[in-house]
């Protein structure tokens, strides 16, 4: 696959301080890529030097395979839909996606305009200004404007944070559509794993300014490189080096007949969470271990003598 | 306790209003003394008719235009720096000017004009005034203009350089559309306290460059004149209206 | 769904690197020295443009305040000239005669007078910002009654006293033809009438500052105090008072500086028998010619100036560069 950006050892220190250690990634064409990580861990940071809004302390960043450290922001054709949108308050929709084709220099852009804003699903709103519309719809604008210059990557920041949470789930699945079908990179900055796993092709984990690790959803989430990773991504039940994910938990009044790994214990606590349960069991060696289960797998009380069971299969082993 | 602040707002907001209001009242008086005599319009034609007043009317018009002009120029682009980049000695120079007593501020320049023209061929007059109005309004400017610009969301400059705008092009487009207000705010006020100064004007004022204010100090000084009377409401509503234009342009 | 799937991560990350980051320390260390030798510091590429929008204040303020400033620093330590002018040798002495009883009668007089002024403006600006603060939907209008005048031409609104207040005024006239006086009182040119023309010129300064503050006051404080068997009055000096300190301070210092430095309101309201620094130095300046001795004079109004502001600051407050002192 075509490499459209790429990271090399690229720092950032403020103050001294490292924000971001040399992080080395590449981002193939068309594929939507999340950066992912707790808050403070750089990953905003990285995305405002792929913008050009900082500079890199070491390191370079290629665009096409093109350095582009000393490239300021307006030369690099990158564009960045921003956290909080940044629509400009005093144009309208229309002048607000017309703005960078005017930068350019572009003349019969109106048909370019009117197909974003088509593809965004826009049509009939474009002399609102941003104060008269909903924040999905602002998010629209703001994706449309990025879009209408046909970047060769389209940076998101925090895209679904600023929405109503009812409107995230649906949003994301419009994204990743939206992102099929014109074909563009996407480079997406995210503190919601969920967000990361359910709509990227490929994951990138950071921590305090490094890069854990990188790859596609399942892979990372399944066979997580480090302990930092599997637990930013879910909840993990340590047992040693070997972790097993709540959901892979089996809980049992009876003995399990499958050859699998077997503990015995109590039910120490269980919690209602509409689409399951969550059990707390205390095993009779003391550990404590957390699972997940549908509440059609039968009726937990607390104090109840389970068996708690698993697959080797769905082990994560460091 | 709330009737009891009724009341002495009451009473506040007379101490702050009513001197004026009794000497706009005067100034329709038909006799020349604080002696009612019935309404007449007569002072305001002896205004009218007064060519040194006129022509200092005119001078002070003058010079509130050019400094208004020119320190909003210069406070909104240097607002705007501030802004984007902190300049400690600036501001605590700016803020200093601002706070400076008058008197100060006028013999300073005074010195330093007088310093200046030993290399200069020229010599007090309009410019000197102008350059002295621009001088101490610049701080005023900057304050109004930047509270401003605190209001806006420094994103909005990346964004317009993130979709290939030029950082002029960025302040010119996204910025600057939205400061106008402020911008407007500040040079309204820059006109009235240009137009209204005494101190600093009649320090650096030339023999050609009599304002207003030094025209009204003079008359006050020599006695009650029911013309005063006359001035002083025509630029007590004339300013007063300008500034409440103002106000409103700030909120807006 | 999301915030349960957080929690752990949370902690994890808050644990797990710090024990690496011990380990690598040293590591880091020297790899960020390394950095910073390589790293030909890069100038952002939008500093040349806040620069070109920065120069012409810079020249301008260089010019014509930090320039004028800094002569009159150094004629203030030069004599006088035979005609006026200024000249060598170096002297402390203009300093010193500052000290002088003629002389130190009027700074005295300036402080006393400012600081009755700033009292008077505080015991009669407080109740009037404390209405405004309560008056709800008209604030803004009331708040505007008391910036008004304060716009409307300084000079206009002195005048405006001379008409009332000189001996031929409108409330000797009035007096004297009701029969109350014989003789008209002397209602200008003393004390009083300088503290009441800086009163009145000065209370907007005073009230802005208290009305910011008593307007941000958390009004269930006070639904707390009463429910806490407080009554209004007590509630006012207990809580509101209290609080109301930083604007208190605040409202002080703005109306002070000016008062100190006044000028044209003791001239006019005191016609010459009451002198204050301003007015001294306007003296040296024109009738006495005396430079050296003006700037003198004027160097230290502007020390007691920062002085105050200095220590305001140092209080609290004033630090916050573009905060409107106006």
């Amino acid at each position: 696959m075509e490499t459209v950006l790429e990271l090399r050892g690229v720092s950032k220190e403020f103050g001294g301080a490292p924000v971001v250690d040399n992080v080395s990634l590449s981002i193939a064409r068309g594929e939507l890529h999340a950066l992912c990580g707790p808050s403070g861990c750089g990953k905003t940071t990285l995305l405002r030097m792929v913008a050009g809004f900082e500079t890199p302390t070491a390191g370079e960043i290629y665009l096409n395979g093109r350095a582009i450290n000393q490239e300021p922001p307006y030369r690099r054709n990158v564009t960045t839909v921003f956290q909080n949108y940044a629509l400009f308050p005093h144009m309208t929709v229309q002048a607000n996606v017309e703005f960078g084709l005017k930068q350019k220099g572009l003349r019969d852009f109106g048909e370019r305009v009117r197909q974003v804003l088509e593809l965004v699903q826009l049509t009939g709103l474009e002399h609102r200004r941003p104060d008269q519309l909903s924040g999905g719809q602002r998010q629209r604008v703001a994706i449309a404007r990025a879009l209408a210059l046909e970047p060769d990557v389209l940076m998101l920041d925090e895209p679904l944070s600023a929405l109503d949470p009812n409107l995230r789930k649906q949003v994301r699945q419009e994204l990743k559509a939206l992102q099929r079908r014109v074909g563009i990179t996407f480079l997406m900055v995210t503190h919601d794993q969920e967000e990361a796993l359910s709509l990227s092709d490929r994951i990138t984990v950071l921590d305090r300014g490094q890069l854990q690790q990188t790859g596609a959803p399942q892979q990372v989430y399944l066979q997580p490189s480090n302990r930092f990773v599997a637990d930013f991504l879910g909840t993990v039940n340590w047992m040693g080096s070997i972790g097993v994910r709540p959901e892979a938990m089996r809980v049992s009044h009876e003995r399990p007949v499958h050859d699998a790994q077997v503990r015995t214990g109590r039910v120490a606590a269980t919690t209602f969470l509409g689409d399951a349960i969550q059990l707390e069991t205390l095993l009779d060696t003391g550990e404590r271990l957390t699972a997940q289960v549908s509440r059609l797998n039968g009726a937990f009380q607390n104090g109840d003598a389970v068996h708690v069971w698993w697959h080797s299969s769905d082990e994560i082993t460091l | 306790m709330n009737r009891a602040l009724g009341l002495y707002a009451i009473a506040a907001y007379s101490f702050l209003h009513l001197p004026l209001l009794v000497l706009s009242v005067f100034s329709f008086n038909a006799s020349r003394f604080t002696r009612w005599e019935g309404w007449s319009l007569k002072w305001y034609s002896a205004m009218a008719a007064d060519a040194a007043l006129m022509e200092a009317a005119a001078n002070s018009v003058i010079i509130a235009l050019a400094a208004t002009v020119g320190a909003t120029l210069v406070g909104t682009l240097c607002a705007y720096g501030l802004w984007k980049r902190r300049v400690a000695w600036l501001t605590g120079s700016l803020y200093l000017s601002l706070v400076s007593p008058e008197i100060v501020t006028g013999v300073a320049l005074l010195a330093f004009y007088q310093w200046a023209f030993r290399f200069l061929d020229v010599q007090l007059g309009m410019h000197t005034v102008v350059l002295a109005h621009v001088s101490f309004s610049l701080a005023y400017v900057v304050v109004v203009v930047l509270s401003r610009l605190r209001t806006l969301d420094p994103v909005l400059e990346e964004a317009a350089m993130d979709l290939g705008a030029t950082p002029w092009w960025a302040f010119y487009r996204v910025t600057l559309p939205q400061l106008l207000p402020g911008v407007a705010a500040a040079a309204l006020l820059v006109f009235t306290i240009s137009f209204d100064d005494y101190v600093i004007t009649s320090l650096v004022a030339g023999v050609d460059s009599e304002t207003l204010p030094m025209l009204i100090y003079s008359t006050a000084r020599r006695g009650a004149s029911p013309v005063l009377n006359a001035i002083s409401t025509v630029l007590v509503v004339g300013l007063g209206g300008l500034i409440l234009f103002a106000e409103r342009l700030r909120e807006a | 769904m999301k915030s349960r799937s957080n929690r752990r991560p949370k902690n994890a990350a808050q644990t797990a690197p710090s024990r690496s980051r011990l380990g690598n320390g040293f590591a880091l260390l020297s790899r960020a020295r390394q950095q910073a030798v390589l790293s030909v510091a890069k100038p952002a590429p939008l500093a040349a443009s806040v620069t070109a929008f920065l120069s012409p204040a810079v020249v301008l303020q260089l010019l014509l305040f930090v320039a004028p400033m800094l002569i009159i620093a150094g004629y203030s330590v030069l004599s006088r000239g035979a005609y006026g002018g200024v000249e060598s040798p170096w002297t402390i002495e203009n300093y010193q005669r500052l000290l002088d009883p003629l002389y130190g009668v009027i700074l005295l007089r300036s402080v006393w007078l400012a600081a009755v002024s700033t009292l008077l403006c505080l015991v009669l600006g407080f109740p009037l910002a404390l209405f405004i603060a309560r008056s709800g939907r008209r604030k803004n209008f009331y708040l505007q009654l008391v910036i008004m005048p304060f716009w409307t031409s300084f000079l206009i609104r002195t005048y405006a006293w001379l008409f009332l207040l000189r001996d031929t005024g409108l409330l000797n006239t009035v007096l004297q033809a009701t029969g109350m006086i014989s003789e008209p009182l002397p209602l200008l040119y003393n004390d009083g009438a300088v503290v009441l023309g800086l009163v009145y010129g000065y209370l907007p300064f005073m009230v802005l500052p208290l009305y910011a503050t008593l307007e941000r006051l958390d009004p269930s404080l006070l639904e707390a105090a009463a429910d806490l068997g407080a009554t209004p009055w007590v509630a006012l000096w207990r809580i509101v008072l209290p609080l109301c300190r930083p604007g208190i301070l605040a409202g002080a210092i703005l109306v002070f500086i000016p008062c100190l430095g006044a000028y044209l309101t003791p001239d006019l309201m005191g016609g010459g028998k009451t002198i204050m620094i301003g007015n001294l130095v306007q003296n040296q300046f024109t009738t006495a010619r005396d430079w050296p001795f003006g700037s003198a004079i004027s160097l230290a109004l502007m020390a007691l100036v920062m002085l105050l502001l200095m220590g305001a600051a140092r209080r609290k407050g004033l630090e916050g560069e573009g905060e409107p002192l106006l």
